[in-house]
């Protein structure tokens, strides 16, 4: 598959998980993987699902503005770098944010996430 | 001091071999002995210090395999990278970082770095907000390069 078509696919796929089932972000991560999530670092599948599942909102909804990706090296990583609003249920306006992922070849021939940084974009 | 931590002139593929990572393990460079978040900081300063004085001298942070992508247009290695940088539609502009994240990238030996801030052009009355990221790989010479560099306004 062509770099950006993947970039997109595991985009779409990331945050309608996000936005549908929180706990099955786990399959995404694995215990070496790393979250920065508006500053908090946190390591490892079940710890950084625990923090996303545990953030103060019931529902959200994520709509992507931007997607870029470049290839990360010799190790077959992609590096996807993400912005767009979050809106959260009951507010008003929705939150914008940015989001990078550095996704990592799984040996089945699929990613997953090794590194990730959150942040939201203040006005 | 920063400017010593960020100047390589190597070939990237040498970085690869293990004669390489023997030489680099043992002679534990000044950038090695930094705690990553004190690294990611000085090279998030160095970068923007040196881009809003002198944007030419970001020739030598990129090397020939590095990527940049800027607002959606992809260029490829240093020449091709400040020559866009260097064109920009501004004379003067000044960077003032609001938010440093930074991760150690994989084996290799490389750290991701997540910015956030505002660009201020000259003339202008408002600044423009921005998150850019950075994959920095290690030089043999112990020191760091931008491999990676995505850069993307953010509107309001």
């Amino acid at each position: 598959m062509d770099p950006d078509a993947v970039a997109k696919a595991f985009v779409e796929h990331y945050y309608t998980t996000f936005d549908g089932n929180r706990g099955a972000l786990l399959n995404l991560y694995q215990e070496g993987s790393m979250l920065t999530f508006e500053g908090q670092k946190i390591q490892g599948s079940q710890s950084i699902v625990s923090k996303l599942t545990s953030l103060p909102f019931q529902h959200c909804q994520h709509s992507i503005t931007t997607v870029d990706c470049q290839p990360s090296g010799p190790a077959g990583g992609m590096l996807v770098f993400v912005s767009g609003n979050l809106q959260l249920a009951g507010e008003q306006h929705a939150l914008k944010f940015s989001q990078m992922f550095h996704l990592m070849p799984s040996p089945q021939g699929s990613f997953y996430v090794l590194n990730d940084i959150f942040r939201l974009n203040y006005a | 001091m920063c400017s010593q931590l960020f100047c390589p002139s190597a070939s990237l593929s040498s970085y690869l071999s293990p004669l390489y990572r023997l030489v680099r393990s043992s002679r534990g460079s000044e950038a090695e002995r930094m705690d990553p978040d004190a690294l990611a900081k000085a090279f998030v300063e160095h970068y923007y210090s040196t881009f809003d004085a002198n944007r030419a001298g970001l020739a030598n942070l990129y090397q020939e395999g590095s990527m940049l992508t800027f607002e959606g247009q992809k260029i490829q290695g240093s020449q091709s990278i400040v020559a866009k940088l260097t064109s920009l539609p501004f004379q003067q502009c000044q960077h003032s970082i609001t938010t440093v994240d930074c991760q150690p990238s994989g084996p290799a030996g490389g750290m991701l770095v997540f910015v956030s801030g505002n660009l201020q052009l000259a003339g202008e009355q408002h600044a423009l907000k921005f998150s850019q990221m950075f994959h920095l790989m290690p030089t043999p010479q112990g020191s760091f390069y931008v491999f990676n560099d995505i850069f993307r306004l953010n509107y309001a």
